[in-house]
Parts: C-alpha cells; sequence; structure tokens
C-alpha cells in the first residue's frame, strides 16, 4: 500500500470498526435474547464481513482471521436453523471482546503478538463449523475416467469438431480457488460443451481446488479456447491436449479409460435442506387437496344413491377411498416434514436461566426431558416467547433464595424442568419448579384488590379457578417491578400467545412445593378433525378433541335432559350439571328450538352443553384463519365463540366453534354475547 | 484515454483504499456509490467502462445492483469485490454476466491486472 497516507486510512479503519463493533454487540444480544433471526444474523454477517475485508486489507491478520470465523458459523446459523446455542452466543460474546481489544492495540500502535487467546477462539468455531459439514472430498484421484463408449463416442463428435481435455493448476490466487473454476468453465461453457469434469461436480464445488480438468467439444481452435481462458484467468498455469493427445498418452496421469462401465460413486444423501417456504406451500396444496378430498366423498354419496348400474360411477366411487387414503397419508406426510423437536428451543435455555439466576441470586439447575417430542414448526417459534415468560418467572417468583430453602429444609439449589411430551393429539410443554408454589389465598385477596373478582366469586371459586386467575389480565402478584419479570408483559399475554395457537395454560400448585405450568398444544394447526353441525341455516364446524358425546334431544326426553337451575338451563351429563348454551341465542340468529341436538363439549374440566338443530357428522377439516377480519379493531370485532372458518365439501364456509371462548364469554356475561360488531 | 472507474462498496475505508490504488495507476474514478441503489444510479448516468462491486451492503446488494446494470446495459463489465467464503453470491455473479471477481484483502498486482484484463475482453 505505497501512496497512501496510513494514518489516516488507520483513523477511518478504527471509526469505523467502533461502529462495526457496536452494531455487532447489539446483534448478539439480540441473538439471545430472540434467538436466531435471520435479519439480525445478516446484519451481524454484514458488519463482520466489512470489518474482515478492512482489517485484511490494512494487514490486521488477527482481525481479519477472527471475523472471518464469526462469519463462518453466521453463515453457518443462516443455512441450518435450529443450531444457535449458548455455546455459540458466548463464543460471539467472547470473540467481540477480543475484537474490541485488537482494536485498542491497533489504536495504541501496539505491535502483533502471538495471542494464545485468538488461537483458542479460532480453534473453537472451527470446531462448530466443521461439525456436521458436508464431508470433504478425500479422493486424491485428480483422473477423468471415461469409459471405452465414451471415448468411442468422442471420437466420432472429433470428427466434425474439437475435443479438448484442458488441465488447470493454480499457484498464484490462493483464495476462493473454486470461483475461479467456476468462472473458467461458465466462460467455456459459452464456446462449447463441456463433457465431463474433474472434480466431478466442478460448478458446486467450494473452497480450495489448487487443480481441476475438463473435458470439452467445441467449433473453436486452441487458440481460441486459450484466449476465452486468458480473458479469466491471471497468470495461472493450464494446458489443452487434443485427443490425440489423450490417445497418445501424452495427457498422463490426468485422464484414464476405463475398460468396463465405470459407475461414479453416487452419493447417498440420509438429508436435504429444504426452504420452509417450500414446505409451507406444499402444506398450503395438502390442504386444498384436502379439501378437494372432503368434496369428492361428499359428491360420492350423491352418486352411490343415484346410480346403482353405472359402470363409469362405480368406478369413481372405488376411486375415491384410494383418493382419501392418499390425501391423508400426504397430509401426514408433509405433517411431518415440517415436525420440529422441542429440544431446539430447550437448548436455549440453559443460558437464559444462568443469566436470570444471577441476576436474582438464585441457585437454580435446570433439567430437561422430552426433548426429542416433536411439534410443528410454526408452533414451536411461536411458543418460545411464552415459555421464556414462564421459565423467568419460575426463578423470579418461584424459586426462593439459597437462604430461604434451607430454612424450608429444601436443598439449596433450585430445580426448574422443562419436560415435553405428547398425549394423544397434544403436546405438552411443562415449566415445573420446586419453588414457594402460589397461595389460592393470596390470588385472591389480590383479585379482589385488583377488582377482577367480586366477594362472593371469591367464595365460590375453588384453588383452581383461583390459580387460573394468574392469567387474568391486570393480575401481577409481585410486589417490586423488576426488569425481570415486571415488564408489562404479564401471564395474561402467555396466555393469550398460547390461545393464538390454539393451545391452553394449566396451572397446578402446591404451597411450600412448587408450581407447575403446561402448555397444551394441538400437534398441528392446519387440518384437525371436526364434527359439522347446523344451526338456523348456517354449518359450523367443533374440533372433535372438545365434544365428549352427542345427545338427541326430542319431545320425548326433552323434560327429562334439559332442567332449569336458578333461571339458567342445565344438562346432568354423567352425574354433572352443565351449563346449556342454545347456539341460535348465543350468536343472537334468533329464538330456539326444542329439538335438535346437545354437543356435550368442554375444555379442561369445564364443561358446557351446546344446543343445535342438527348434526351433519365428522370431517377433515382445514383451518383457515379469520386473523385478518376478526379482533380488536378489525373488520368484523371481537367475535367470542369463532376461532376460524374452514371450507365445507361443497366449498361454502363454515365457522370453526371456540369452545373455550364460548365458555369463557358465558361465565362472563350469561348466555349471550354482546356483538361489538355486526358483521359476519 | 483513461478508463473510467466505478466504484461501488459501503465502506468509505474500502473506496478511499481501491480509489487510491486505481488513480496511482491512472485510471480515472468518476463516481463512487455506497450502495446497490446508487451504485445503479451512478451506472446509468455516469456510464464507465468498468465497475468494481462490493457484494455485501445494506439497502441493494451487489448482486442485485449488478443484475440490474447488466439489464440496463448487457454490455457492461462488473468486477465483483468479494470477501472470502461468499463463493454462492460469486457463482450467481459469474451466471449473470459478471466479468471477474477480486478477493478481499487484495494485492494492488492483481486489482489492476484483472482490470486491465476485463477491460481489454
Amino acid at each position: 500500500m505505497e501512496n497512501i497516507d496510513f494514518e489516516k486510512f488507520k483513523k477511518l479503519f478504527l471509526q469505523e470498526a467502533d461502529e462495526q463493533l457496536e452494531i455487532m454487540e447489539k446483534a448478539v444480544m439480540q441473538l439471545e435474547e430472540n434467538g436466531e433471526e435471520r435479519e439480525i444474523i445478516d446484519e451481524f454477517f454484514r458488519m463482520a464481513h466489512s470489518l474482515k475485508g478492512s482489517a485484511g486489507s490494512m494487514g490486521y491478520t488477527p482481525i481479519a482471521n477472527l471475523t472471518h470465523e464469526m462469519e463462518n458459523v453466521l453463515d453457518k446459523l443462516r443455512n441450518s436453523p435450529g443450531i444457535l446455542s449458548d455455546d455459540i452466543i458466548d463464543l460471539l460474546f467472547i470473540s467481540l471482546d477480543t475484537l474490541k481489544h485488537l482494536r485498542e492495540n491497533v489504536e495504541k500502535g501496539l505491535p502483533e503478538t502471538e495471542n494464545p487467546e485468538i488461537d483458542h477462539l479460532l480453534q473453537r468455531f472451527g470446531e462448530i463449523t466443521s461439525k456436521d459439514s458436508e464431508k470433504k472430498e478425500t479422493d486424491i484421484d485428480k483422473k477423468i475416467y471415461l469409459t471405452s463408449q465414451e471415448l468411442k463416442n468422442l471420437k466420432e463428435k472429433n470428427q466434425e469438431k474439437n475435443v479438448f481435455f484442458i488441465c488447470f493448476e493454480l499457484i498464484h490466487q490462493k483464495e476462493m480457488q473454486s470461483m475461479v473454476a467456476f468462472l473458467v468453465l461458465n466462460n467455456l461453457k459459452d464456446e462449447g460443451e463441456i463433457i465431463k469434469t474433474y472434480p466431478p461436480h466442478l460448478d458446486e464445488v467450494e473452497g480450495d481446488l489448487p487443480f481441476f480438468s475438463m473435458l470439452i467439444c467445441t467449433e473453436k481452435q486452441t487458440d481460441e479456447i486459450s484466449r476465452v481462458i486468458g480473458q479469466s484467468l491471471e497468470n495461472e498455469e493450464f494446458k489443452i491436449y487434443t485427443l490425440e493427445d489423450i490417445e497418445n498418452g501424452k495427457s498422463g496421469e490426468y485422464f484414464q479409460e476405463v475398460k468396463e462401465s465405470f459407475s461414479q460413486r453416487g452419493e447417498s444423501r440420509e438429508s436435504i435442506r429444504v426452504d420452509i417456504e417450500k414446505v409451507d406451500q406444499l402444506m398450503k396444496l395438502v390442504g386444498e387437496l384436502v379439501i378437494d378430498k372432503e368434496r369428492l366423498l361428499e359428491i360420492s354419496k350423491g352418486i352411490k344413491a343415484n346410480s346403482r348400474d353405472n359402470l363409469e360411477a362405480q368406478a369413481l366411487l372405488q376411486t375415491i377411498p384410494h383418493v382419501d387414503f392418499i390425501a391423508t397419508e400426504l397430509h401426514e406426510s408433509v405433517m411431518d416434514i415440517r415436525m420440529y423437536p422441542v429440544g431446539s428451543i430447550f437448548k436455549r435455555f440453559p443460558r437464559l436461566v444462568r443469566d436470570i439466576s444471577r441476576q436474582t441470586g438464585k441457585d437454580v439447575k435446570l433439567k430437561f426431558s422430552g426433548e426429542d417430542t416433536e411439534l410443528d414448526r410454526t408452533i414451536l417459534q411461536e411458543v418460545f416467547d411464552p415459555l421464556v415468560h414462564l421459565v423467568r418467572n419460575a426463578i423470579d417468583h418461584g424459586i426462593e433464595t439459597p437462604d430461604r430453602r434451607e430454612k424450608e429444609g429444601k436443598p439449596s439449589q433450585g430445580l426448574l424442568a422443562l419436560n415435553a411430551w405428547q398425549e394423544e393429539n397434544n403436546i405438552i410443554i411443562e415449566v415445573k419448579d420446586d419453588g414457594a408454589g402460589v397461595d389460592p389465598e393470596k390470588i385472591k385477596s389480590r383479585a379482589l384488590e385488583k377488582g377482577l373478582i367480586t366477594a362472593k366469586e371469591g367464595e365460590e371459586m375453588d384453588s383452581e379457578s383461583l390459580l387460573e386467575l394468574i392469567l387474568e389480565p391486570g393480575f401481577s402478584t409481585s410486589e417490586t417491578v423488576n426488569d425481570l419479570s415486571g415488564r408489562g408483559v404479564g401471564m395474561d399475554v402467555v396466555r393469550t400467545n398460547i390461545e393464538k395457537l390454539d393451545g391452553e395454560v394449566e396451572i397446578t400448585s402446591q404451597p411450600g412445593e412448587g408450581t407447575s405450568i403446561k402448555i397444551v398444544l394441538p400437534l398441528t394447526l392446519a387440518i384437525v378433525q371436526a364434527l359439522m353441525v347446523r344451526e338456523k341455516g348456517n354449518d359450523y364446524a367443533i374440533p372433535l378433541s372438545a365434544i365428549f358425546e352427542t345427545i338427541l334431544v326430542n319431545k320425548n326426553n326433552r323434560r327429562e335432559v334439559i332442567k332449569t337451575v336458578k333461571s339458567r338451563e342445565v344438562v346432568t351429563w354423567r352425574e354433572q350439571v352443565i351449563p346449556l348454551i342454545r347456539l341460535g341465542e348465543f350468536f343472537q340468529l334468533g329464538n330456539s328450538h326444542e329439538e335438535g341436538f346437545l354437543i356435550i363439549g368442554g375444555v379442561k374440566g369445564r364443561m358446557v352443553a351446546i344446543m343445535v338443530e342438527g348434526v351433519i357428522g365428522e370431517q377433515e377439516i382445514v383451518v383457515k384463519s379469520l386473523g385478518d377480519f376478526m379482533g380488536k379493531d378489525k373488520l368484523f370485532g371481537e367475535i367470542p365463540g369463532i376461532s376460524g372458518a374452514t371450507i365445507k365439501g361443497n366449498g361454502e364456509v363454515a365457522l370453526i366453534l371456540d369452545i373455550q371462548g364460548i365458555l369463557k364469554s358465558f361465565k362472563k356475561g350469561g348466555d349471550s354475547v354482546e356483538r361489538q360488531s355486526t358483521g359476519c | 484515454m483513461s478508463a473510467k472507474v466505478l466504484v461501488v462498496d459501503d465502506a468509505s475505508f474500502m473506496r478511499l483504499n481501491l480509489k487510491n490504488i486505481l488513480e496511482s495507476e491512472g485510471f480515472e474514478i468518476i463516481g463512487e456509490g455506497t450502495n446497490g441503489q446508487e451504485a445503479v444510479q451512478l451506472y446509468q448516468a455516469e456510464k464507465p467502462d468498468v465497475v468494481t462491486m462490493d457484494i455485501t451492503m445494506p439497502e441493494m446488494d451487489g448482486l442485485a445492483a449488478m443484475e440490474e446494470i447488466m439489464e440496463m446495459d448487457p454490455q457492461a463489465k462488473v468486477i465483483m469485490v468479494s470477501a472470502m467464503g461468499q463463493e454462492t453470491y460469486i457463482k450467481k455473479a459469474i451466471m449473470s454476466g459478471a466479468k471477474n471477481f477480486i478477493v478481499k484483502p487484495f494485492k494492488k498486482e492483481k486489482i489492476i491486472e484483472t482490470l486491465n484484463k476485463v477491460l481489454a475482453s
């Protein structure tokens, strides 16, 4: 770098390095906080990359080397989501500290000395980036092989055109040699047909490639090919052999004819990486297919009755069950692709737990179980934030300080467990601590104080319902607001987020023994089994998971089944008295009928009997979100009792009932809902 | 007549470095772009003989900028300037018409050689 004012460069370099380091530090913190976010990783990568470039040009090799390794790791994060670990976060933090230190040295003009710390860091980076990375070619045999037949074909081609065998050796260019090869290959492709290359997939090779060769069939002459190669190659050696040269053995060790047919060693890949968008697209298509399948089943019912003698109709009827079967299998296969182990989010917790424990002066041991339990990737992403909140709460409010624990006769180290398992069609993720537990009486007085319940309600509530009050908006038992749990994001947000996923939050707690909070999630959101019912000319879908029984109500049994208690209609079902909701009245669609079906449904042990006019039958439905239209400040406002919509076999839309929502609004405001809007 | 060069890089340090090297060899720097968008605008306005294009930049990256320039002028001579490990981008760039590439950190001779080579083709 002659002719340049070195000091001026240095100043500029330091200035930019400061900015870059600051942004990178912010990025690591965000990564630690929010997990892998593409934008942050990209930004981080960009900064590391710029710093590497300028450091390299200035000759600050340690900075360049370290940023280079950081880049590699970031690139790996980009390419294989789910690998972000505390190790990596730690390593990035340490690297930034080291970079800052190196930057100081540059500013002070200190000479670069041997730094074992950097070597150690580089080694750790190396370990991460080389882990499960694709196997490198160990093949040291640099030959292009041709079968006798292939050679014969070439000779025929050589009658009209020229066949050249070109060997390249890169001596000067040391970086990204494979790209030089790619450039040459790309330019030669315009000149003729590339028949074979060494290494076999020359256009896919990355990294070092000091030697490569290709076999080309072209109309051009040697000098022209030589000129084209020269355009993209600076001072590097290459040799062009003709087919005659090959036959005369002049091309030597790099070319060989094999007598028997030679099959290339095929790479057997156990897995491929697929863009998640493609899987989502596939899922959407399968969803559409399921709708069409249901439509076909519907149509086939009509055909069955009408056309016993029609052979074509009969053939159609035989085909449809197979389509049904295939569509279901396909659906399951696609679902399987989307499944991701819960462990991928669990592994972000150790660092978090360590930090929170340190901040709060608690001693906490974190345990996992069921990391292999798989969950739909979309759900898994959404569940991370709520889990973080629960873990924060558990450490901050649940687990006691070591002193206190010892006084209580507990081991001084608290235990926090993240467990996951499958129960029928649900995945359960539990955050369990052995801390102080929650005292229902305290919750009651707090709820009274906050005006969440009346004194009378408080008397009637059992400890389970009291515990659930924690999930109500505006409830927080923490006396002091700290930056851990009291950030204005309460448990109600946890519940709202989980309910958005069609899940539930369950709390159990024993004062003095600990608290367990379970997040119950559906295996998948997209397609569910539902019971189709009819009311006032509209069809509704009720997820089967929320239904226990269906009871026919007619004039004979009406008086026995439906009773009135305290001016409210109830149903006695398996010795339980459960409230009755008439769907038509609930949605204010008109007066109810005296005959029909009772759908006994319930969530979390809270039961409800829903009276509808008719039951259509069970069906697989594809859940379509109404999120863009329903909810606060949206077109239709908030409509309790509706969780989404689906498209029926005949193409019409049916609303999906949300039993939990119905139970909630029923509890709050009697058996009819105040509609905020007349839409829908 | 000296060849007109458009230098595109988001790091002012890099731009200054390239500018110094190129000017010392008699090239004329007719513009400096700090992101892809600027690069496209400058190309349109200044019609340089050759462009050195950084890859990772804010707003619009070098790859997208190069592609837009190639669309505007299929004869455009763009040299990608990249750091180690950007194989994928370089491949895409070469396939969309980039004439050559330089790896950061670079030697003065390498840049001059590559530029001359690309200008001569």
